[in-house]
C-alpha cells in the first residue's frame, strides 16, 4: 500500500500495464515529453521509448480512428483524449465502427481504452467542463467506467487495458489530486461492471460515479444529521451496469436518488431511473429523484458554476424530498 | 335506516352478483339517485344508485364479495345532521330509526376517511405501499396519505396495520372464508415457540409424519393442511402464494398462533416466504426445503400428470419422479396417497397448479421476499431433485445456510427425515 494521487495511480496503472504487455502502447496529444496536461502520462516516454508513448496532432477523430485499427491489427492502444468535451469528435469511431466490427467481421477484437476527463468546478468554461457519460453509455458494445478513488481508478485501468472490448475510461479533472491509499500488487484488478457500496444505509439510496460520489458522501453526512440514513453506491462502471447492487440496495431502502454530473434531458441520470423502474418497481416507495446539471452550458464565473453543479446540499434536498 | 339491495338489470335472472366497487364511503352524504355501489352480474357491471338521500351507514358486502340477489348490500340512513348538500335534502322514503344510527358494522379509521375532491376514486400509492397492502389484505382505500404528494406510502400502510385491531378479532380487507376452515394439527409438546409445517403441493401435513418421529415430541408443532388439500377446502380466490399464505396468517392468528418456525417444502416453501412477508406471523428462524419461488423452472410434466392421476397406474410413475429412491414408492404408499386425495382435492389441486405454475412456470417470484426475511434461513435440498432445480438454492440471500443432500429427490424431509429434523433444530437453536 502507497499514498498517492489518483493521476498518480493511473501512471502506475499505465506502466505495470506497459512492463507486463508489450503490445500495449499510448497515443495523444501532448501525453509524451509535455507528460499530458494533467501529468498522468509523466516519465513514460522516457521508460517506454516514442514508439510506445506517441505524442500526436490535434485530431481526435483520426486518433480515435487509429484506436480501433490498431487494436484489430494485434494491440493494445491507450488513447488519451485531454478533454471530454471533444468527444463528440471521437463518436464517428465508437459507434460507426468500434461497436459494430465485432458485429459485422469473425474474428475482430479491438481491445483498445478511450482515456479522457470532463466535468466542472474548476472554472473551465462551457467548452471544457461538460460531462458527456451518456453520449457514450448510450452505444451498445462499448464498456464505459467512472472511477472515485485511486486505488479503484487504478485497478479499473488496468481492466480496461486487459479488457477485449474497447473501454471509454472517463477521468475528472477535480479528482486527479485526490490522495488515497493504493495498493502496489501489479496483479490486484478491480473488475469492470462491479458496483460498491461505499456507505450503508437503510432509508434512501444514492447512486453515483465519478465526483459526485464524494458529493453523494457529503449527502449522507448532512443527511445523518436529519437522522436519515442514506446508503451511497458508488457505481464505477456506467456500462455494464452492476444491477444486482443497484436492486438489492432498492430493495432495503424502497427510496432511490440517481446523480450524474451531466445534463438532464436524456441523460445519464435519467437511464439510471427509468432501469430502476423497470427491475425494481414494486420496491419503489417513492418516484425515483434525479439530481443533475440543468439542460444548460456550464458557465464560466464561479459563482454561477456553482450555483448549476449538483452538489451534496442539492443530493441531501432531492433524498428528503422522496422520504417526505 | 333504508337498505341498498340489488334490483333492476341484471338482476332478474341472476342469483348472485359480485360487488365490484363501493363509490361512497361509510359516513359521506348520498343523495337519492346518486351512484353508490357498483356490482357485476354475469351480463355486466350494474351501477346502483342510492334510493334515498342521507349517509351511508355501513357496508355490508365488501368488494369481491359475491351476494346472493335480494341481500342488503348497505344500509343509509337520515343524513340531516351531517349537513347534506342543498341538493340533497329530499326526506328519506323510509322512517328515520327512532334512536341514532347505530355505529357502523365495519367502523371507519380513527381519522374521517379523505373524501376525493374530484370524485376519482383510484387510490394514489408507491408500488411499494400497493404490493404490501395487497399482501396483508388490505384496502387501500381506507387509509389516509401522510405525504405532501397525497400518495399512500409503506409508513402509512404499516401505521394502519399497527392501529387496526388485532388480527382475529376483526379482519380488515376482505376476509377470507376459507381461512377459519383451514385444518391445523397440534403434535408434540403445548408450549415452546411451535414449529409450523407447510407442505409440498398434492401432500398434506401427514406428510411430515416421518420427520416429526424423528423431531422428537418435545416441540410443538404445528402442521398446516394448504387450501384444497387434507382436510382445507379449497380456497376459490387463490391465485398466488401472497394469497395461500393470507388464508393461512388469519387461520394461524385465530388459533393464537403469531411467533413461530416456519418450515416449508416445495409449494410451501413459497407459502413460507409469503407468510413471512404478511407481517401477521411472526418466523423467528426459517427452513425451506427445496422450496418453490426461488426461479421460474419447475417439472410442468410432473405438475400436469400428477394433478390428473386417478388410478394407481398413472399415480405411480410421477410419485417415483419425487424420489431419489425408488423402493419408497411402493404400492402401499401409492395407494395411500390416492386414497387421501378426494376427486374435489384432485380438481382443486388441478385448478391450483395451473394458476401458481401456469405452463409449467413458476410464476411466483419470491426471492427479493426471502432476502428481506431477516431471521436465520436454511435451505435444504436433494442433489437429485428432479422437480424443481437444486440451483435455485442460489436464489437464497448471502446470509441463508444451504445444505444439499447427496442421493435424495425432492422429498428430503421423507427421504432423509433425521437430517432434515437436525437442521430445523440447529437453525431454531441458532434463532435464539
Amino acid at each position: 500500500m502507497a499514498m498517492m494521487r489518483y493521476a498518480e495511480a493511473l501512471n502506475q496503472a499505465l506502466r505495470e500495464e506497459m512492463q507486463r504487455d508489450p503490445s500495449v502502447f499510448l497515443f495523444g496529444e501532448d501525453i509524451g515529453r509535455y507528460g499530458g496536461v494533467f501529468k498522468v502520462t509523466k516519465g513514460l516516454m522516457d521508460e517506454f521509448g516514442e514508439s510506445r508513448v506517441r505524442d500526436t496532432p490535434i485530431s481526435e477523430q483520426a486518433l480515435a480512428a487509429m484506436a480501433v485499427t490498431a487494436s484489430m491489427t494485434g494491440t493494445r492502444p491507450v488513447l488519451e483524449i485531454m478533454y471530454a468535451d471533444f468527444m463528440p469528435l471521437v463518436l464517428d469511431a465508437l459507434i460507426n465502427q468500434a461497436s459494430i466490427y465485432e458485429y459485422l467481421w469473425q474474428n475482430v477484437t479491438m481491445p483498445f481504452v478511450l482515456r479522457t476527463q470532463g466535468g466542472g468546478g474548476a472554472g473551465a468554461g462551457a467548452q471544457h467542463s461538460k460531462s458527456l457519460d451518456s453520449l457514450v453509455a448510450h452505444i451498445p458494445g462499448i464498456k464505459v467506467v467512472a472511477p472515485v478513488t485511486p486505488a479503484d481508478a487504478k485497478g479499473l485501468l488496468k481492466s480496461a487495458i486487459r479488457d477485449s472490448q474497447p473501454v471509454v475510461f472517463l477521468e475528472h479533472k477535480l479528482l486527479y489530486n485526490l490522495r488515497d491509499e493504493v495498493s502496489d500488487d501489479p496483479d490486484l484488478l478491480v473488475p469492470i461492471g462491479k458496483a460498491k457500496t461505499v456507505r450503508v444505509g437503510a432509508d434512501v439510496s444514492i447512486f453515483a460515479t465519478s465526483r459526485m460520489v464524494l458529493e453523494s458522501q457529503k449527502a449522507a453526512e448532512l443527511l445523518a444529521q436529519d437522522g436519515i440514513s442514506a446508503e451511497v453506491i458508488d457505481l464505477r462502471t456506467l456500462r455494464p451496469l452492476d444491477l444486482d447492487a443497484i436492486i438489492g440496495s432498492i430493495t432495503k431502502t424502497h427510496h432511490a436518488v440517481v446523480v450524474n454530473e451531466g445534463w438532464r434531458f436524456c441523460g445519464y441520470a435519467a437511464e439510471l431511473s427509468a432501469t430502476i423502474m423497470d427491475f425494481a418497481f414494486d420496491a419503489l416507495d417513492a418516484p425515483v429523484a434525479r439530481v443533475t446539471l440543468p439542460d444548460m452550458p456550464v458557465p464560466y464565473a464561479e459563482p454561477l458554476e456553482l450555483a448549476v453543479l449538483p452538489n451534496a446540499a442539492r443530493i441531501a434536498d432531492a433524498a428528503r424530498a422522496t422520504l417526505k | 335506516m333504508t337498505d341498498i339491495t340489488v334490483v333492476g338489470a341484471g338482476g332478474e335472472y341472476m342469483e348472485s352478483v359480485v360487488v365490484v366497487a363501493w363509490h361512497k364511503k361509510p359516513g359521506e352524504n348520498v343523495a337519492a339517485g346518486e351512484l353508490v355501489v357498483t356490482v357485476e352480474t354475469a351480463k355486466a357491471a350494474t351501477e346502483i344508485e342510492a334510493p334515498v338521500s342521507g349517509v351511508l351507514a355501513d357496508i355490508r358486502a365488501q368488494i369481491g364479495e359475491e351476494v346472493a340477489i335480494g341481500t342488503v348490500l348497505g344500509t343509509i340512513r337520515d343524513g340531516a345532521t351531517q349537513g347534506a348538500p342543498a341538493t340533497a335534502v329530499a326526506p328519506p322514503a323510509a322512517p328515520a330509526p327512532a334512536t341514532p344510527a347505530a355505529p357502523a358494522a365495519r367502523t371507519p379509521p380513527a381519522v374521517a376517511p379523505p373524501v376525493a375532491a374530484n370524485g376519482s376514486v383510484r387510490v394514489t400509492a408507491s408500488p411499494l405501499a400497493r404490493r404490501i397492502a395487497a399482501s396483508r389484505g388490505i384496502d387501500l382505500n381506507e387509509i389516509i396519505p401522510s405525504s405532501p404528494s397525497g400518495r399512500i406510502k409503506l409508513r402509512d400502510v404499516d401505521a394502519f396495520t399497527e392501529a387496526r385491531p388485532a388480527a382475529g378479532n376483526a379482519p380488515i380487507g376482505v376476509p377470507s372464508p376459507a381461512a377459519s376452515a383451514i385444518s391445523l394439527a397440534r403434535r408434540g409438546s403445548a408450549t415452546g415457540t411451535p414449529f409450523v409445517f407447510l407442505h409440498g403441493f398434492g401432500a398434506d401435513g401427514f406428510s411430515w409424519q416421518p420427520l416429526l418421529a424423528t423431531l422428537g415430541a418435545d416441540h410443538a408443532a404445528v402442521l398446516v393442511d394448504l387450501p384444497g388439500h387434507g382436510r382445507s377446502p379449497a380456497d376459490a380466490g387463490a391465485r398466488s402464494f401472497e394469497d395461500l399464505a393470507s388464508t393461512i396468517a388469519q387461520a394461524l392468528n385465530e388459533a393464537g398462533i403469531e411467533e413461530c418456525h416456519l418450515v416449508g417444502h416445495s409449494l410451501g416453501g413459497g407459502v413460507a416466504i409469503a407468510l413471512a412477508e404478511t407481517g401477521r406471523v411472526v418466523p423467528r428462524s426459517l427452513t425451506l426445503i427445496a422450496p418453490a419461488g426461488l426461479g421460474p423452472e419447475i417439472d410442468g410434466d410432473f405438475l400436469d400428470g400428477f394433478s390428473r392421476a386417478t388410478r394407481v397406474e398413472s399415480l405411480r410413475p410421477w410419485m417415483l419422479r419425487l424420489f431419489a429412491d425408488p423402493s419408497i414408492v411402493s404400492p402401499g404408499y401409492v395407494q395411500a396417497a390416492l386414497k387421501a386425495r378426494t376427486e374435489e382435492l384432485r380438481q382443486a389441486q388441478a385448478v391450483l397448479a395451473d394458476r401458481l405454475f401456469p405452463d409449467g412456470t413458476q410464476a411466483g417470484e419470491m426471492r427479493a421476499a426471502l432476502r428481506r426475511i431477516a431471521v436465520p434461513q436454511r435451505i435444504i435440498w436433494g442433489e437429485c431433485d428432479r422437480i424443481i432445480p437444486m440451483r435455485h438454492a442460489l436464489g437464497a440471500g448471502p446470509e441463508a445456510a444451504i445444505h444439499l443432500l447427496p442421493n435424495v429427490g425432492h422429498m428430503p424431509h421423507v427421504e432423509a427425515p433425521s437430517t432434515v429434523a437436525r437442521l430445523i433444530l440447529q437453525n431454531a437453536r441458532s434463532a435464539g
